[in-house]
């Protein structure tokens, strides 16, 4: 689940476990939020080149709509939850209760519905992974941040601090399972340089497991 | 009719408890999107209950309830969160609230709390 | 009665993060940007022109990733446009510059201010080969999605949900960031 495409890029078994944790308790949230199973499906811990990191959701210049939610703490950075139209408005309509096909475009009720929607998921996550991490441990998100965005500018921003400093981007993408809904949600954990001690990835050519 | 403020930088997250609110009594005096015109509407409007989300931009919860708790030390503040942190909370609670209510709840329960608290004598 | 032929569209090559590219008419440069700054310049008479995508101000002396920095992007660019051109590098003055990008989105970010900083870096690096920058469209909080028509010169820009706008020749739109 957690290896990127070449063996020697890994992270350490509890920091894959610390990931987990937070997708199982984000997905009881989430669940929770909806009213209908849900669950966070972590699909990788992605080492890529900086030229590929951008178009890592698809292409780069299809306007979607995101929350991006900085993190402060051990793991500084920023979590984008990129979401799908279609399937946000069918959600969006079930959270308010009003009939299906009522929400049809990004109003300020819908954004407030995917801010709500980020908000409740990255706080469980964080919260289940800061504490598995280190027990008392706690990560910080800041208000979620609503954007009509090019995925690849997105993704361009966020990354930024990584790739002033590494030629490759670590980056925890997590899609989602909705009972009735097919998504194409997303949601893409990237640490600043800061951040990337806290996974157990060193500077660029060491060995994660050599780390103290 | 007791008075309560809603604070919440999300709109859905107002109106839905503006809905369990009415629904246990309450009538919604006010509502604020940030700490700073929660401190604000408090201010200018002295409500019975605040309903406090705390992570928001401009103002976060825990300013604006330390804010509030100083201009009024018997203002009766009910933090509501998705951070289920232990310190967090615990230092919600040492800055003057009363209760917390973690996101995303059921809305039974924020219906029981505003009904119980809208019944008491002491609010 | 047979239709009128259409043309083929020009070829388009998508300059990446990092990268710079340059190309004759007919031929579309295209990429995409958040912080990093595009810097764009063409040669009318001679129809050629280039785009690199420049991620940070300074070099500092490191070798690799040349395309990243705006002190060793910029001289990479006018070797490969020199050779397009045909000639050696005295043609630096027929090149005209635009400048696009440099956003700043989350204001909460760390290094938020990078978009600036390759803006400022990119006008002193032109302002001392004495390239004249003819437009810039800079700033500001969204990414932008950005064309340049060798053939034409015309750099043509697409924000999020809004329309296209090609800039003119004197035109400075710059945001500041709210502070």
């Amino acid at each position: 689940m957690t290896r990127g495409d070449d063996p020697s890029d890994q992270v350490p078994r509890s920091i894959d476990a610390a990931i987990r944790r937070g997708a199982e308790a984000a997905s009881a949230s989430l669940s929770k939020w909806l009213g209908r199973p849900a669950s966070l499906v972590v699909s990788r811990v992605r080492f890529a080149e900086v030229t590929e990191a951008t178009e890592a959701l698809g292409p780069g210049d299809a306007v979607v709509a995101s929350c991006a939610i900085p993190l402060s703490g051990p793991l500084p950075g920023t979590v984008l939850m990129i979401f799908d139209d279609r399937a946000a408005m069918t959600m969006i309509d079930a959270l308010i209760g009003r009939p299906g096909g009522s929400s049809t475009d990004w109003g300020e009720m819908e954004r407030s519905a995917a801010q709500e929607t980020s908000n409740i998921v990255v706080c469980a996550f964080v919260n289940a992974m800061a504490e598995s991490l280190e027990p008392g441990g706690l990560m910080i998100p800041g208000p979620p941040e609503f954007r009509l965005e090019f995925a690849g500018s997105l993704i361009e921003f966020a990354l930024m601090d990584q790739a002033s400093r590494n030629d490759r981007i670590v980056m925890v993408e997590i899609h989602f399972s909705i009972d009735g809904i097919t998504n194409d949600w997303a949601m893409v954990i990237v640490p600043a340089t800061g951040g990337l001690g806290t996974l157990g990835i060193g500077p660029e050519g060491d060995d994660p497991g050599s780390l103290p | 009719m007791k008075r309560l403020l809603i604070v919440d930088d999300a709109l859905i997250m107002r109106k839905l408890i503006r809905g369990v609110a009415e629904a246990a009594g309450w009538q919604v005096a006010a509502e604020a999107g940030d700490g700073q015109e929660a401190v604000e509407l408090y201010r200018s409007l002295r409500p019975d209950l605040v309903t406090l989300d705390l992570v928001m931009p401009v103002m976060g919860g825990l300013d604006a309830l330390r804010e509030i708790r100083a201009e009024d030390p018997e203002a009766r503040v009910i933090i509501v969160t998705a951070l289920d942190q232990k310190e967090t909370l615990a230092a919600s609670i040492r800055a003057g609230a009363m209760d917390f209510i973690v996101k995303p709840f059921q809305r039974e329960q924020m219906l029981g709390m505003l009904t119980k608290l809208g019944s008491s004598p002491d609010v | 009665m047979s239709p009128t032929p259409v043309p083929d569209p020009p070829p388009t090559t998508s300059v990446l993060i990092g990268q710079w590219a340059v190309a004759r008419a007919p031929a579309i440069l295209r990429t995409l940007l958040g912080s990093c700054v595009a810097i764009i310049l063409h040669d009318r008479a001679a129809r050629v022109g280039g785009m690199a995508h420049i991620m940070l101000p300074d070099s500092r002396g490191r070798a690799d990733g040349v395309g990243k920095y705006v002190d060793t992007a910029v001289p990479a660019l006018l070797d490969d446009l020199a050779r397009v051109q045909g000639r050696p590098l005295i043609g630096r003055s027929t090149f005209s510059a635009t400048l696009v990008g440099g956003a700043a989105m989350f204001r909460s970010a760390p290094n938020a201010d990078i978009g600036r900083q390759n803006l400022e870096a990119a006008e002193r690096i032109l302002q001392s080969l004495r390239i004249p920058v003819l437009a810039r469209d800079a700033g500001g909080t969204t990414g932008r999605n950005v064309t340049l028509d060798t053939a034409s010169g015309v750099v043509r820009v697409r924000i999020p949900g809004g329309p296209s706008y090609d800039l003119s020749a004197g035109v400075a739109r710059i945001e500041r960031p709210e502070t």
